[in-house]
């Protein structure tokens, strides 16, 4: 049973958090009627707000609870979030810059923006829109069940847990819902700013007390399999493309650009983006605690109570608990429980974007600019309840499957968005087929992989060993792009002779 | 970057603190390439500077 202690500080700090998230809206004042106000917080966020933001954005219940659970399953091979942090930002340290300067310029909100101007393509410009709507759906889904591990650690053992724990989440969506409608980006990010503190506390607190307590980590490792302690031979292709893969897909989600978007200068961004691998740092401790859990009793005597299927996903939290004094733990835990709304908002208010902006304004161009910024507000809204549905459907390990689903949609987009800005000569018709090849080929790659069954594997067997679908799915998409546009550039050529 | 995508240099058990250099090597690179960033981003943004 949880402590009185652990109710008070975890419910005061969510009631702050509410607070924080209304008042949000007076901060920096803008017109909240304008979408680039609402969505992008008036494209005046500094060094600092960004990194906090950007930070509270990409390092979600990805983090917190998915890498963990991979770490405590599998072993050493979920470490690959590491070299992934390594690459992305500094792939995004040299490119997304370059796009915030072209956003701004021609005042692009979404990538799909970008997209149609550049290539001059509706039909390209949707598709990208429906791919990043699509891709994220799960990654929200996968924020919930990250919530629901907290939830479903703290009550255990309580009556009727399934139910309080389900009310807890509608209430959180409700009031997320009603503070995002009002404050947009700007309650995104103070909340933001809000998790990250609560967190950091966390994973400092985290990694002294549980190596202390377990005797140290020679210990903890001394105590299990050697595939937890370096990363067997043949698994070396698989931890490459991973992270590999997944690096190069992180920056073309919806919500990331829309945190890029929202900075004031491309320098300020370029700044707050080569300082964000120090999140990563947080990363690979509370990773570790996939390892260090097998070393505390008390720990795996709490997760022995729940489903074999499950416990990995409440690895950290069943740590915080068995570890920490209940009032610490209420802090620990909210910040967890946070860390999984915070981003959903964000990711809530990209995918309106799109489909506002590069869906329903296609279809009705003379939308209104207030018609425009009540659209999106409300499909922000939906968007979230429908990620909400989907997780008191279907089992949490599929949200989680179907969030791999989604890194491998999303980076088939790389090529008209990142080389887009860098290479001229790309043709619009090879970009679509190569998108909608890349996208087709890896479902049913991974479809195959699992035996047409639950997605839980995302890794193809082939000679040099296992590779991560996303990055053969995209080799398919870049070979049509580029085989499509030499040609179309070589019919153009004959044309002009 | 691609250092860490070089699995084999850095696969190793010998311990640090109890850490396996696997783990270790990596939260080492993880700091350091902020560095190396934060360096990129000051040369690049020099000259906007003035």
């Amino acid at each position: 049973m949880i402590s009185t202690e652990l109710i008070i500080s975890f419910v005061s700090l969510f009631v702050l958090f509410i607070i924080l998230g209304f008042w949000a809206k007076n901060w920096r004042k803008g017109d909240l009627n304008n979408v680039s106000e609402w969505a992008l917080a008036g494209r005046k966020l500094g060094t600092t707000v960004i990194f906090f933001l950007i930070g509270a954005d990409l390092y979600s219940a990805y983090t917190f609870v998915a890498i963990p659970s991979g770490v405590f399953v599998k072993g050493s091979l979920y470490f690959f979030a590491i070299p992934y942090v390594i690459i992305t930002f500094g792939i995004a340290t040299v490119t997304m810059p370059k796009f915030w300067t072209i956003s701004r310029e021609k005042g692009y909100v979404t990538a799909s923006d970008f997209v149609k101007d550049r290539f001059g393509s509706r039909t390209l410009s949707i598709l990208v829109a429906i791919t990043g709507i699509v891709a994220v759906l799960p990654y929200i889904a996968l924020q919930i069940v990250g919530m629901q591990s907290v939830l479903t650690v703290m009550l255990a053992g309580t009556s009727n847990a399934q139910m309080v724990s389900e009310i807890a989440l509608i209430v959180s969506f409700v009031v997320l819902a009603a503070f995002t409608f009002t404050s947009g980006l700007r309650g995104a990010t103070l909340t933001g700013i809000f998790k990250d503190i609560l967190i950091w506390i966390t994973v400092i607190a985290i990694i002294v007390v549980v190596p202390l307590s377990v005797g140290g980590f020679g210990v903890a490792f001394s105590n299990l399999n050697s595939n937890y302690v370096t990363l067997p031979d043949t698994l070396i292709p698989g931890y490459t493309t991973l992270a590999f893969g997944s690096a190069i897909a992180l920056y073309l989600y919806p919500h990331a650009i829309n945190g890029v978007l929202s900075s004031e200068s491309a320098h300020k961004l370029r700044k707050s983006t080569a300082l964000l691998p120090l999140y990563g740092i947080g990363l690979a401790i509370l990773a570790m605690m996939g390892i260090l859990v097998y070393s505390v009793p008390s720990a795996m005597e709490l997760l022995s109570g729940f489903p074999e299927g499950s416990r990995g996903i409440l690895v950290v939290p069943s740590l915080i608990l068995s570890t920490m004094p209940g009032w610490f733990a209420g802090v620990a835990l909210l910040g967890i429980f946070i860390g999984g709304l915070v981003p959903a908002a964000i990711m809530a208010i990209a995918q309106a974007n799109l489909l506002t902006r590069n869906i329903i304004k296609e279809i009705r161009p003379s939308l209104s600019p207030y018609s425009e910024i009540r659209v999106t507000k409300w499909a922000s809204t939906i968007f979230k309840f429908v990620a909400l549905a989907f997780v008191f459907s279907v089992p949490a390990s599929y949200s989680i499957s179907l969030q791999l689903l989604g890194g491998i949609i999303i980076v088939q987009i790389l090529p008209a968005v990142l080389f887009g800005m860098y290479v001229k000569w790309l043709h619009k018709v090879s970009l679509i087929l190569g998108l909608v090849a890349g996208c087709v080929s890896g479902i049913l790659i991974v479809e195959f992989v699992n035996n047409f069954g639950s997605p839980t594997n995302s890794l193809l067997g082939t000679p040099v060993g296992p590779i991560y679908v996303a990055l053969i799915a995209l080799a398919i998409n870049l070979t049509i792009v580029f085989v499509g546009s030499t040609i179309a550039k070589k019919q153009n050529k004959t044309k002009e002779k | 970057m691609t250092l860490s995508l070089m699995v084999p240099l850095y696969n190793d058990s010998t311990e640090f603190y109890g850490i396996p250099y696997f783990y270790w090597f990596q939260i080492v690179l993880l700091a350091s390439s902020t560095g190396f960033y934060l360096a990129y981003s000051f040369i690049i943004d020099k000259p906007q500077v003035k």
